[in-house]
């Protein structure tokens, strides 16, 4: 089970910075055919996503070997905030599919009602989940081996973003 | 600042921008800021300067003391401000506003009313080419993504005006870019030489105040047709774009004005009352009656067309036929 659920939540965490990467590049450029300019700012996302879950790997790794935090216990805790994850991430991969088939009425709702919305409370959504591997850790120090990862995250977009402010 | 005498030819959404600043101000009409900070001779179009501490009264005097301090951060030279700041700004905003249009699919829903429009030409043997408009056009991403996907047939010229010189030149420079068959001009659309067939437009009907709405309809008495979408009038719009906006947006002005435009907007009843000056046989499309309905179609649109060539197009519209409202 402890497994299943890291490697759900990191799977989440690149889909997640995959959007990161799109959301980055898009109202940015004004031509019709972007489909080679989305998808190599979802690439761009994704490497993004793999670098921070890979720090945060490597920030969990060191306090289970090297501090001999229970893997078990840090998966026990996740369980909430991984419950979140999936509850919002399905929300919008339903409202995203029903964007990509649906007709004009169709992707204006998914937009309006769901995309637009969900989005603007992505932020709230991470600290939520924070929070929640902080209240359900059985000690303070593993609440925040799990909730550092999780505020990390919030900070693919603006990293990607930089790009464009150094252009100015 | 010289307060421009627009004749009755002369209208669009950049000259009702330009009259925008020297019009007396109605209490408490919210203001958006990208009618503020360019202005053009909508005669000349020549670029007028634009005084910052004028804007910025004009600001405070609505109620909006964020858009004053916006403005008065705004670079300026000798007090007027500077005009590659004010164009890359607006650049930049209508480059983030194309999102609107692709998100809701805008082009789609303007060629299920085009195509069948021309129908209705085609079979009244109305001589072509047929010339589309759109009036201040911005980059011209409509006319661009219609040219691109539109599939309105040979006999048909799609064209953009915008009297914002900076707005036209990168409209151009996208379409040329993408190989795409349009034309933009820094142009009043309703004094083009060869005059439009049909007049389009999206998001700018609410930019046109008070007694110019009037003006920008009699100003297509000369067309066949227009089709003019804008913010579906109700109290969700201005909730629905602040979320749309802060989701989706990046530039504050565009933030800010996106609030305000939805607030702005005409409702039916004024939109069809102004459309009726042309003498066309004048509809609402999508008008909303429900919050539910404004969350599926967050545009209307007023479609106006001549007589002769209504019966025509109404069957050619299809089930849509069903989504016309005539003038209550």
């Amino acid at each position: 089970m402890t497994p299943a659920v890291f490697a759900a939540a990191a799977l989440l965490a690149l889909i997640d910075a995959g959007f990161a990467g799109f959301r980055d590049a898009a109202g940015r450029d004004g031509r019709v055919f972007k489909d080679e300019l989305y998808r190599a700012a979802i690439r761009r996302g994704v490497r993004a996503g793999a670098f921070v879950m890979a720090l945060a790997s490597a920030w969990m790794a060191s306090w289970v070997l090297g501090a001999g935090l229970r893997l078990e216990a840090l998966a026990e805790a996740f369980a909430l905030p991984a419950a979140i994850a999936l509850g919002y991430a399905a929300l919008m991969l339903s409202a995203l599919a029903a964007w990509a088939l649906g007709e004009a009425d169709v992707r204006s709702l998914a937009s309006l009602a769901v995309l637009g919305p969900f989005t603007l409370a992505r932020p709230a959504v991470i600290v939520l989940m924070a929070a929640a591997g902080l209240a359900r850790a059985p000690d303070l120090r593993t609440g925040v081996v799990l909730a550092l990862p999780c505020l990390v995250q919030l900070g693919v977009g603006p990293w990607l973003g930089r790009r464009w402010s150094r252009r100015g | 600042m010289n307060t421009p005498t627009l004749g009755p030819e002369v209208h669009g959404r950049q000259a009702a921008l330009a009259v925008e600043l020297s019009r007396p101000m109605r209490p408490r009409e919210r203001l958006e800021i990208s009618d503020l900070i360019v202005d053009y001779d909508p005669r000349t179009l020549v670029r007028r300067p634009v005084r910052q501490a004028e804007v910025v009264r004009r600001l405070e005097a609505s109620g909006d003391a964020w858009g004053a301090r916006f403005v008065g951060a705004l670079p300026a030279k000798d007090g007027v401000l500077d005009e590659a700041t004010c164009d890359a700004i607006l650049v930049r905003a209508h480059t983030e506003l194309q999102r609107l249009s692709e998100e809701f699919l805008q082009v789609d829903r303007i060629r299920r009313i085009l195509s069948p429009l021309l129908t209705a030409l085609r079979s009244r043997q109305v001589p072509g080419p047929y010339r589309i408009v759109d009036v201040g056009c911005g980059t011209g991403y409509l006319v661009r993504a219609l040219a691109a996907f539109g599939r309105l047939g040979r006999d048909v010229k799609l064209l953009g005006c915008d009297m914002n010189v900076a707005l036209v030149r990168h409209a151009r420079a996208l379409a040329d870019e993408e190989h795409l068959d349009c034309e933009l001009f820094a142009a009043n659309a309703f004094t083009l030489a060869e005059p439009a067939h049909v007049f389009l437009s999206t998001g700018v009907l609410h930019h046109v105040r008070g007694d110019e709405l009037a003006r920008f309809f009699e100003g297509q008495r000369a067309a066949q047709a227009f089709i003019h979408f804008d913010t579906q009038p109700s109290w969700l719009s201005p909730i629905g774009s602040w979320i749309f906006h802060q989701a989706r947006m990046r530039e504050p002005l565009v933030r800010h004005d996106g609030v305000v435009s939805a607030a702005r907007t005409h409702s039916r009843a004024t939109l069809l009352r102004a459309a009726a000056s042309t003498g066309f046989t004048c509809r609402s499309f999508d008008g909303a009656s429900s919050w539910w309905e404004v969350l599926v179609r967050p545009l209307h649109a007023v479609i106006g067309v001549r007589a002769e060539l209504f019966p025509t197009f109404e069957g050619a519209l299809g089930p849509l036929a069903a989504r016309l409202a005539e003038p209550s």
